[in-house]
């Protein structure tokens, strides 16, 4: 391995890249784990930038705060079942927010819940990300024209990971999880 | 993907584990256009709990070329995943038609995502649609 080349996962500096063809999908990390084997095949030692081990950390514990507001829940809890098992991701609930990396909202959120939405979601410790779960959350769905229902829960927080859905299958926001951890690990560390 | 990446990584073909049942129990009976290998349990294991599924029914899984990413699975054998043919794709769906498109798979976060002419990643400017209102301000 060369010195001017350093570990970087490809993905990870887009410019530097050709442009990808239809239906191809990257790979964000092999190169990366390439390199790491190179490194330590020739040297004997790692050097690599703190940042990646933080992002691989990170996408293999996203602790979950609870936010089930409405049947949307029950498929959240299906997730966390044996079936599912979204604890092989890593992928385990908290009820504090303090300790927790990723919020579902899994939902309608009123009007009344949203200033309780937006204080846990300030009480989180960064990095944070959040989850809008089935139409309600993602954008009023079903009670879009309704007097108490805020229609999105993207005007109340940021959202990462739109998992749409009436409610989404179990299957569907385990999917969404896995499209945040490779958002994670594409795009590193969150500025927003 | 070298043996360290198999070791610490899990989001791309099987893991360790995953390897080592498919090799005990499993059958190979096909690869699609992604190169993505399809399994189902091996004949002599099929009425054991380990390898049976929960509903009775044959178990069937698929593992990944590259990323582990459900989308990636074509929808022929997206249907024979979910038993809803006894026998590979190719042995019993008609040959494709002339105007389907190719199944391509999720592009999300990818240079080919698609992006409306109004997405902030576009620059956010979309052309005036008749359902736009003017805000109102109540300082004027």
């Amino acid at each position: 391995m060369s010195e001017n080349q350093t570990i970087t996962p490809a993905g990870h500096n887009p410019q530097m890249q050709p442009a990808a063809q239809p239906g191809e999908v990257r790979q964000p990390d092999s190169d990366y784990f390439n390199a790491l084997q190179t490194e330590v095949n020739d040297k004997g030692f790692l050097v690599t930038s703190t940042e990646e081990l933080f992002q691989w950390a990170r996408t293999g514990s996203l602790w979950w705060m609870t936010f089930g507001l409405a049947c949307c829940a029950v498929e959240m809890i299906h997730v966390n079942m044996p079936r599912y098992d979204m604890e092989r991701f890593g992928v385990a609930p908290r009820a504090s927010p303090r300790q927790s990396d990723v919020m579902i909202v899994a939902g309608t959120l009123c009007n009344k819940m949203a200033p309780a939405l937006r204080k846990v979601y300030d009480q989180m410790s960064n990095p944070k990300y959040v989850i809008s779960m089935g139409s309600c959350a993602n954008g009023g769905g079903y009670y879009h024209y309704s007097y108490s229902v805020v229609r999105g829960c993207d005007r109340i927080v940021p959202v990462d990971i739109y998992v749409p859905g009436c409610p989404p299958t179990a299957e569907a926001l385990l999917y969404g999880v896995m499209q945040l951890q490779r958002k994670i690990r594409r795009s590193g560390t969150v500025e927003r | 993907m070298n043996i360290l990446g198999k070791i610490f990584t899990w989001w791309d073909g099987a893991t360790i584990g995953t390897a080592l049942f498919t090799s005990r129990n499993g059958e190979h009976v096909g690869t699609d256009a992604f190169g993505n290998k399809y399994y189902r349990a091996k004949a002599k294991r099929k009425h054991t709990p380990t390898a049976g599924s929960y509903t009775g029914t044959e178990r069937r899984w698929v593992i990944y070329d590259g990323a582990n990413d459900a989308s990636r699975v074509p929808s022929e054998w997206h249907g024979w995943l979910h038993g809803a043919g006894e026998d590979v794709p190719e042995s019993h769906l008609p040959p494709p038609r002339i105007w389907e498109a190719d199944y391509s798979p999720n592009a999300t976060g990818s240079a080919q995502a698609y992006l409306p002419s109004g997405a902030l990643e576009r620059g956010g400017r979309r052309a005036r649609a008749t359902g736009d209102y003017e805000a109102w301000t109540p300082g004027e």
